[in-house]
């Protein structure tokens, strides 16, 4: 797809739901469905969360948030009175929680019995949003698995009844794609008849949007990222009559972009802003490290959030989190380091030059807005209907992000660039990904590069779920070691996989996970594999655990050991899948060398 | 430029320090982040020193020496992008500030020997003058601040030391929450204390000599580093109803035993408060690890005070026992 010129590109379908019938269905909901209260709004006597905010905002103090989800939520809802009661007892005041849904609830409710469960929190009953609502007093956020997803109506309708004024996450509908959901379209007027609904209420109440979690990490400039919050923006509230926050920050380690980001949705008017995340690019398996990234991006945060406030709650990342769902303290103890480091703000405030970020956050509107105007303006062209919801939101989604920053980036024209455009303010991880990619290449020893590169492989390379870099960092390096690559896709369906890498005659399927699927998702493949009579070798790498089925601690436990058995050759990282590919490869480098002699 | 020599290291901020690990931290990063800054800029030639978590409560072994470093490391690594953003300008004031100020202070400790006799150009007579002088009197006689009776000092700071100030701070936040009852009875018992450190770390005193201050409570300067029999001395020509010891290197127990000797000695008993940090190596220890000795100290006659707070309870007993003796003592002479 390299030019739009027409709508049939991007939505081929004769007939789509209007949206405007859409929305008149979700705002006609709120007769029925109206808001609940929580423990959160009682304690504090506000109406809404973002009557708190500005509340906070004008006595001068930064909130704080943290994300937790246990699979059971009973068990969820003690550990959010255990944290937060923790906290107040040293002195400190734990604001929100996000609330990780599993992606079993991105499901319509009578699905989710049928459908693959992950390790996160399913509220499988109206008492388990009531205990979650009654649990602390802390605004409750959900986020992952909400809005934006199949179940954005049903899910959405439950949280505003127990309390929720601000719910995610918008960006979901772009790539977060649930395993057997084909539909698009379908999930595009659940989520915009959520949006209705939220509309419709008689309090304030946000749509959040993780500008991260979307298509944000797969631009190359960073104002694509801030123009596609302005195109939700006009989509939530100019088309919907809603309201729209916007989440940031993990995806941003560079405390420059970070706190222009920051300063730059301050610039567009924002003063409600649910959190801004953690930096979780940054952490590792060492823990230390991690101690001086979680301090690294709190300080900046509370820096640019002390001088220009959004609203935004800063949420410290348990340093453990990389290797684990983090305990109830190992939350707190992040909540420590980062109340500590507010205290401490003003020793390092004075020494930062705000005008540098603003100059970047002035990039950023400017290119943003150019980005929005250009893309609505391009698809007015292309024959979509920029005043319809529904379109707007499978256009976007289906276009990609590539395309969108090809088509509409707001960067001049530039051939040697990878979307033929110079970015405006370039985004630090796609380079980072690179250059992590290349220092592997460089350390393979050049007899092992001959012998991968040296055999024509062709490798299908997929996610079992929305988590992408893996998958970047793998194709850069098999690019680099001349195998070709065959995209089997992001949160890749078992048999659309099978039929990629059978149509490419691939030689292996290259697997990333993440989000605790590994054995089932194998499961799924070896069945898909078998009954379309394919063959080859499967590679599976990432987080490779899962909550067991009889589990009655919520936690995930490690699998390899079942991946092997279902015959999965399991890869602790890129090097040693390497390694396994050149030992496979191994007799070819032996004959050569003979014939050499 | 005041000098070119290469500095030899930047102490860590073990002020900063407390019992809990993750708010340690907090402070590491922060004083790693704003020194690594100050070297990227302004190079001295100091390396950054970072103090281990654990060393509020105990001599670090190795594996917490090596943790602070890897944290250290990686914050001067991410860091980096703080040279691209920076703002010094209220720094750069402050530094001028002080080294004017400084030079001012040199000057006049050096008229002021000078003129009192000594000869300036001996070293060791120098020497030995400034620290018989002490940095107390020193600061009270050639200070570069503005003259400003009532505050510490007499002298109205250059620059306020920030750990002084702090602990001001402090301070004065226990007597803020203090039961308003128990700090009147504290207040009219019109009590004298003896303060002193058993060693060099003199913030303990300085915290315990501005609680008390603000209870109305006479100050009797013990000394710092002072000896057992200096200080039983002092405390009987002086007339102390109490005496308040900070320690920190662990030799409190030897020490308390000694005083008590030498105080009985002088035919009187008053009560001794004693607080810091209150452990010692045991004799025949193999790990070289100090042990906390508060039950021994209190056996052997001490009121343990763990914190600040703890003093008040004791002050409000002493101060009721000498109100009774004072109540006594008139009954009698009426009588």
């Amino acid at each position: 797809m390299s030019e739009l010129r027409d709508r049939a590109q991007l939505i081929p379908e004769l007939e789509l739901r209007p949206g405007a019938e859409v929305v008149a269905e979700g705002r006609a909901m709120a007769r029925k469905i109206t808001p609940g209260r929580c423990a959160f709004l009682d304690h504090y006597g506000v109406e809404t969360e973002a009557e708190y905010k500005r509340r906070c905002v004008a006595e001068g103090r930064i909130m704080l948030h943290a994300a937790i989800g246990y699979r059971d939520p009973f068990r969820t809802a003690r550990a959010c009175a255990d944290i937060w009661e923790t906290l107040d007892k040293k002195g400190y005041r734990l604001d929100r929680f996000g609330l990780v849904f599993d992606r079993n609830m991105g499901y319509p409710p009578e699905m989710r019995a049928d459908m693959p469960v992950g390790t996160g929190l399913i509220n499988h009953c109206d008492e388990a949003w009531a205990a979650i609502a009654a649990a602390a007093p802390t605004a409750p956020y959900y986020g992952d698995f909400m809005i934006g997803q199949p179940a954005s109506f049903e899910n959405a309708a439950m949280a505003i009844q127990t309390g929720a004024t601000m719910m995610g996450n918008l960006s979901h509908f772009y790539n977060y794609k649930l395993l057997y959901m084909e539909d698009d379209a379908g999930r595009a007027a659940s989520t915009v008849k959520a949006i209705a609904l939220l509309a419709a209420q008689p309090k304030e109440m946000y749509v959040g949007s993780n500008a991260d979690d979307g298509f944000g990490p797969l631009f190359t400039d960073l104002a694509c990222t801030f123009g596609l919050v302005l195109f939700e923006k006009y989509l939530v509230e100019t088309l919907i009559g809603a309201r729209h926050a916007t989440v940031f920050g993990n995806m941003f380690a560079d405390p420059r972009t970070r706190m222009a980001f920051q300063r730059a949705l301050a610039l567009v008017g924002e003063e409600t802003g649910p959190m801004v995340y953690g930096a979780t690019t940054l952490y590792g398996p060492d823990l230390d490290a991690n101690y001086a990234s979680l301090a690294h991006y709190v300080t900046f945060d509370i820096a640019t959030l002390r001088d220009r406030p959004t609203g935004h709650a800063l949420t410290p990342i348990p340093v453990t989190e990389y290797a684990r769902i983090p305990d109830p303290d190992e939350i707190v103890e992040a909540h420590i380091v980062a109340n500590r480091l507010i205290e401490l703000a003003p020793s390092v405030e004075t020494l930062i030059d705000f005008a540098v970020i603003d100059r970047i956050a002035m990039d950023l509107v400017a290119g943003g807005e150019r980005f929005r105007d250009n893309l609505l303006k391009g698809f007015a062209e292309a024959g979509i209907d920029i005043s319809d919801p529904i379109e707007l939101l499978l256009a976007v989604k289906r276009a990609g992000a590539r395309n969108l920053e090809r088509w509409y980036g707001p960067g001049k024209e530039d051939p040697a660039t990878a979307r033929g455009r110079r970015p405006v303010v370039l985004v630090e991880n796609i380079a980072e990904l690179e250059a992590k990619g290349d220092a592997i290449l460089g350390a393979i020893p050049a007899g092992k590069v001959k012998a991968i590169g040296g055999r024509g492989y062709i490798a299908c390379v997929a996610t079992t779920d929305v988590h992408e870099y893996g998958k970047l960092l793998l194709e850069h390096v098999m690019r680099g070691l001349d195998v070709d690559t065959v995209d089997g896709g992001v949160s890749a369906d078992p048999a659309r996989l099978v039929d990629k890498a059978a149509e490419s005659g691939a030689d292996f399927i290259a697997l990333s996970t993440y989000n605790g699927i590994a054995l089932s998702y194998l499961t799924k493949l070896r069945e898909a594999m078998e009954a379309a009579g394919l063959n080859i070798p499967i590679y599976i790498g990432g987080r490779l655990n899962q909550v067991p089925k009889s589990s009655n601690t919520s936690l995930p436990v490690d699998v390899s050991a079942g991946l092997v058995e279902s015959g999965a050759i399991v890869c602790s990282d890129v090097e040693a899948m390497l390694d396994r590919l050149a030992g496979d490869a191994e007799p070819t480098v032996a004959a050569s060398t003979d014939k050499g002699a | 430029m005041v000098t070119d020599t290469p500095g030899t290291l930047i102490a860590g901020a073990t002020t900063m320090y407390g019992p809990d690990h993750a708010l340690n931290a907090a402070a590491l990063s922060n004083y790693v982040r704003l020194d690594a800054l100050a070297q990227r800029l302004r190079p001295t030639g100091q390396a950054i020193q970072t103090i281990p978590l654990t060393e509020a409560e105990r001599i670090p072994d190795i594996e917490e020496i090596v943790e602070v470093h890897l944290i250290a490391n990686r914050t001067i690594e991410l860091e980096a992008p703080f040279e691209t953003m920076h703002d010094t300008t209220e720094a750069d004031a402050m530094a001028e500030r002080i080294v004017e100020a400084g030079r001012r202070f040199a000057r006049a400790v050096l008229d002021g020997l000078a003129e009192g006799g000594i000869d300036t150009d001996d070293p060791m007579e120098l020497m030995l003058a400034i620290r018989r002088t002490g940095s107390k009197r020193l600061e009270e006689l050639f200070g570069p601040g503005e003259e400003m009776p009532g505050r510490l000092r007499g002298r109205k700071p250059v620059e306020t030391s920030t750990s002084i100030e702090e602990m001001e701070e402090t301070g004065e936040g226990h007597v803020a929450n203090l039961d308003p009852a128990l700090r009147e009875t504290i207040r009219v018992a019109d009590l004298r204390g003896c303060v002193a450190t058993t060693d060099v770390h003199e913030y303990g005193k300085i915290l315990v000599e501005t609680v008390l201050g603000r209870l109305d409570v006479a100050i009797v300067d013990g000394g710092v580093s002072i000896d057992p029999n200096d200080l039983a001395e002092t405390v009987v020509r002086e007339g102390a109803d109490f005496i308040a010891l900070s320690s920190y290197n662990g030799v409190t127990l030897e020490f308390l035993r000694d005083l008590e000797d030498q105080v009985h000695a002088q035919g009187i008993d008053l009560p001794i408060f004693i607080g810091g940090k209150l452990n010692r190596i045991p004799d025949g220890s193999n790990t070289s690890l100090p042990v906390d000795i508060g039950g021994e100290l209190a056996e052997a006659g001490a009121v343990v005070c763990r914190n600040i707070d703890e003093i008040f309870g004791a002050l409000g007993y002493i101060a009721a026992a000498k109100a009774a003796k004072a109540a006594k003592a008139t009954e009698a002479d009426e009588l």
